[in-house]
């Protein structure tokens, strides 16, 4: 019996599968699925890529990861439990990932250099955050210079 | 059949004192006595049936059985020898009538087969086990022959065929007498060995030991050979586990007084003797138990009417605010105030703190043991947290029950000692009370760690979780004293600590970059990558270079330049003369070539225009064409850079791969960003090495959520 899952509604995979199955969903590791049901073993869900296409995938591929669900149902929202600096960095990294592209393409070398570089570092610091081995006045500080890193990077 | 092997036959050598071996097909299916009869044909020997077979290797010279005879493998070396009834029957004959000479033989061989289960069975059915007993109850021998049926005992016992319990005071008294005077290490060391089984496993024996052989005579024994203080730490051990608390509590305090301790330091810890793996085994149970005892009080919960709690409680505030001046004043709201400076979690009734086990009591008993051993290192402590006008302050009371928590986790205090452990820490055996100590110096070690992350109070689980860290690094290392536990503290600072994850971070990174998902991923994004590294060429190409032009031979022209830059649809290459500085656009360049027409992208050397030059210009290319007037279009970049970009650009052109270092240096930045931008959400999350298992397809697709 499929069955609507409570808590477990977010996650990420751990590895790639072809989704060779019926009704498979394809994953790649890092994509990041919520889920819909569960039944012996398997999810269904989607990529927060492509909400649109729907499909199942084995639990054992999948990171369950803290979430909160509003509107519970066919419509509910998800939204991963994340601090909000860590959220901010990955969504920028991922803006800045596509302009890095095309600061490649365009070769425009310098621009490229020094936004790589500025990546690497704001990679660095948002896995000393999430490592979660800081105090709070470190933490603190290093939010600091990362917002100030984005703002810079945003000019 | 010819050539099929008969797996129930080996092949093997049979020996005998004083005759030629025989080398026999040896058939599994075939019954023992049948083959032993033969044996004995082939060696005219009559009466085969006192006979039987032995192995004939260095650990192993057990009689052959019905049981174990498939152990035989071929080219096995078995011995033809008297069996265990006869060899049994003869041994017992010389014990009762033999000559003292004829005794020490047979003593020596009864020692050595006691080991063989089988002959041990015979030995004993026949009463040899009760004249053993007799002999060592009537303490007639001496010496060696003492030594050796000691050794028989032991090894007679160790099949578990005859319970412990049919030994009689008598006996235990003998043995106990052995221990307690001066004897032959082998007769100590069996002897020791027989009162540590009789403690464990005779219902009567343990209070006899125990009060038969006092304590300072096990002490002397610490100072022998190996062997023996082997065997008097583990009678030791068998005594403690089986006292009641307040024996074990006596016994424990004997065990931790200087005398015992130095014993123990310099005859076993300081000797090397801890390294065998018996003795370490011995001195971690020996530990375990020792450290057992602080269970008690781990697991026992402050109650609120508990008086000598609320003493101590007390006394702590006594000792760090009483200098501060007459303590008159002070009402209840002083009390309180102190508590909260003290780093109580409940300021108002500071008992609250300690209803938690573990550590429960222990914790309460540590601080006291601290702020009355060093009142000056506890005083100093408190006031300069308490003194803190910031967020900073470290919690004594708090940090101080987390601690002991810890440490008892860390030691497993509490737990049985395994039958395996072999991990001891020798700073145990350095001191009256080793935990409080390691407490003292852990407590300061906490302070110091609080101040060097900056810590507030919500950081308290981080910093506990340092210092755990700190004490498992530090305890690894099993320090030998007190004071190398300290000196080994003091440099895992927190920097340390942190460079010590980071570097443990980077290899896991490390694994993970060749982890399988992760190469995975990599192949499958790589044509994508490759596709923007192509883009980027061709918009090179498309911007077009100004090339310097070289004569027929291959020379240099001064100040002579032309261009050449691709169309944007990609299809013709636009070249014509130009001056040194000005960039043409396609217009104004004179010739073109379609990108049809190039049959192959030449380098180098095998370029027309360098052919027959010595220094063949490595910087040098050519398109070689077809179906034009010209043969090829010669041309030479001006830098490495540009060299690769136009090879690049026109390998894509053709269809073909890009084989500049630059593709490769360029693959390798792009690839590695977009993998961490794609893995951002799997941060800290184990990858797995291989896949994990699929389960069973669902046994339908009726989904809940169905949206067609």
């Amino acid at each position: 019996m499929w069955i609507p899952t409570k808590t477990k509604k977010y996650g990420v995979a751990v590895y790639n599968w072809r989704g060779d199955t019926k009704f498979g969903l394809s994953l790649e590791i890092g994509e990041t699925v919520q889920i819909l049901e569960e039944c012996q073993g398997w999810y269904r869900g989607f990529s927060t890529k492509n909400r649109a296409v729907k499909g199942i995938f084995p639990q054992t591929y999948i990171y369950l990861k803290n979430c909160k669900v509003d509107n519970e149902g066919l419509f509910e929202s998800v939204v991963p439990v994340e601090d909000s600096v860590v959220r901010e960095v990955t969504l920028v990294l991922r803006e800045w990932g596509d302009i890095w592209k095309k600061l490649f393409v365009d070769r425009e070398v310098y621009k490229f250099e020094t936004v790589g570089k500025v990546m690497r570092d704001l990679l660095e610091w948002r896995r000393q955050l999430v490592s979660g081995t800081l105090t709070q006045d470190q933490t603190r500080e290093l939010k600091l210079k990362i917002i100030g890193k984005i703002d810079w990077g945003n000019r | 059949m010819p050539g099929m092997k008969d797996t129930n036959i080996v092949k093997i050598a049979v020996e005998m004192t004083d005759q030629v071996p025989q080398l026999i097909e040896f058939n599994q299916k075939q019954p023992l006595a049948g083959i032993i009869q033969e044996l004995c044909n082939g060696w005219n020997l009559t009466e085969p049936e006192q006979y039987a077979l032995q192995f004939s290797e260095n650990n192993n010279c057990n009689y052959i059985t019905e049981k174990n005879r498939n152990e035989i493998k071929n080219g096995s070396v078995l011995r033809l020898q008297y069996s265990p009834s006869k060899t049994a029957q003869d041994i017992l004959h010389k014990l009762n009538l033999g000559s003292q000479e004829e005794k020490s033989q047979a003593l020596q061989k009864l020692t050595n087969l006691s080991a063989d289960m089988t002959f041990a069975l015979d030995f004993i059915n026949k009463q040899g086990l009760a004249l053993i007993i007799r002999q060592i109850e009537g303490g007639k021998c001496k010496g060696s022959i003492l030594a050796h049926t000691l050794l028989s005992f032991v090894e007679l016992m160790e099949h578990g065929i005859v319970s412990w319990d049919i030994l009689e005071g008598n006996f235990i008294s003998r043995v106990a007498g052995l221990v307690n005077t001066t004897q032959e290490s082998q007769v100590t060391q069996a002897a020791l060995s027989i009162l540590e089984n009789v403690v464990l496993n005779s219902s009567e024996g343990y209070g006899q030991v125990e009060r038969e052989v006092p304590i300072p005579s096990l002490i002397t024994h610490l100072q022998a050979a190996p062997v023996v203080q082997q065997n008097a730490v583990a009678l030791i051990n068998a005594l403690l586990l089986k006292a009641d608390v307040a024996k074990r509590r006596l016994l424990a305090s004997t065990l931790a007084s200087k005398q015992v301790r130095t014993v123990i330091q310099h005859n076993i810890l300081e000797t090397g003797a801890a390294k065998g793996a018996e003795m370490a085994h011995q001195l971690y149970v020996l530990q375990t138990l020792t450290l057992g005892l602080l269970e008690q009080r781990m697991m026992t919960k402050m109650d609120p009417q508990d008086q000598d709690g609320h003493e101590k409680i007390k006394e702590l505030r006594r000792i760090a605010f009483d200098g501060e001046g007459p303590g008159g004043a002070r009402g209840p709201s002083g009390f309180t105030r102190d508590y909260k400076k003290l780093g109580f979690k409940n300021d108002i009734n500071p008992a609250l703190d300690f209803i938690e086990t573990p550590p429960g009591l222990l914790a309460l008993d540590c601080m006291i043991y601290f702020a009355r051993t060093y009142p000056d290192g506890y005083t100093k402590l408190v006031l300069e947290n308490s003194c803190r006008a910031d967020e900073h302050e470290c919690p004594f009371g708090r940090a101080s029950v987390e601690l002991v928590r810890i440490l008892c986790d860390l030691l497993a205090i509490g737990e049985t000692p395994s039958e395996q452990g072999q991990t001891f820490q020798p700073l145990f055996f350095t001191h009256d009370h080793p935990f409080e100590e390691c407490f003292y110096i852990c407590i300061m070690l906490l302070n110091k760690t609080w101040k060097e992350m900056r810590a507030t109070a919500e950081d308290f689980g981080k910093v506990a979780s340092v210092v755990r860290e700190q004490i498992v690094r530090a305890l690894a290392l099993s320090p030998g004293s007190l004071d190398q536990l300290k000196a080994r503290l003091q440099v895992l600072t927190y920097s340390e600590i942190t460079a010590l994850w980071q570097q443990e971070r980077t290899s896991r990174e490390e694994w993970e970059s060749h982890a399988r998902p992760i190469v995975e991923l990599r192949e499958q994004i790589t044509p994508e990558i490759l596709g923007l590294i192509k883009q980027q060429r061709l918009a090179f190409l498309v911007e077009g270079t100004r090339f310097t032009k070289y004569s027929a031979r291959g020379q240099r022209i001064k100040d002579k330049f032309w261009y050449m830059r691709l169309s944007p649809n990609h299809k013709v290459l636009h070249y014509g003369d130009c001056d040194e500085k000005s960039a043409p656009t396609i217009e104004e360049l004179g010739s073109k070539l379609t990108v049809s027409d190039v049959r192959a992208l030449l380098v180098g050397r095998d370029c027309p225009h360098m052919r027959g030059r010595k220094s063949s210009h490595h910087l040098a290319f050519s398109l070689a064409l077809e179906g034009v007037d010209l043969q090829s279009l010669d041309c030479v970049a001006p830098d490495e850079l540009t060299l690769a970009y136009w090879t690049d650009g026109i390998n894509t052109l053709l269809g073909q791969r890009m084989q500049s270092r630059e593709t490769d240096k360029d693959l390798d930045t792009l690839l590695s960003m977009e993998i961490k931008l794609r893995l951002l959400d799997a941060e800290g999350v184990t990858i797995p090495q291989d896949p994990p298992p699929i389960p069973p397809d669902p046994p339908n697709y009726q989904f809940c959520y169905d949206l067609k």
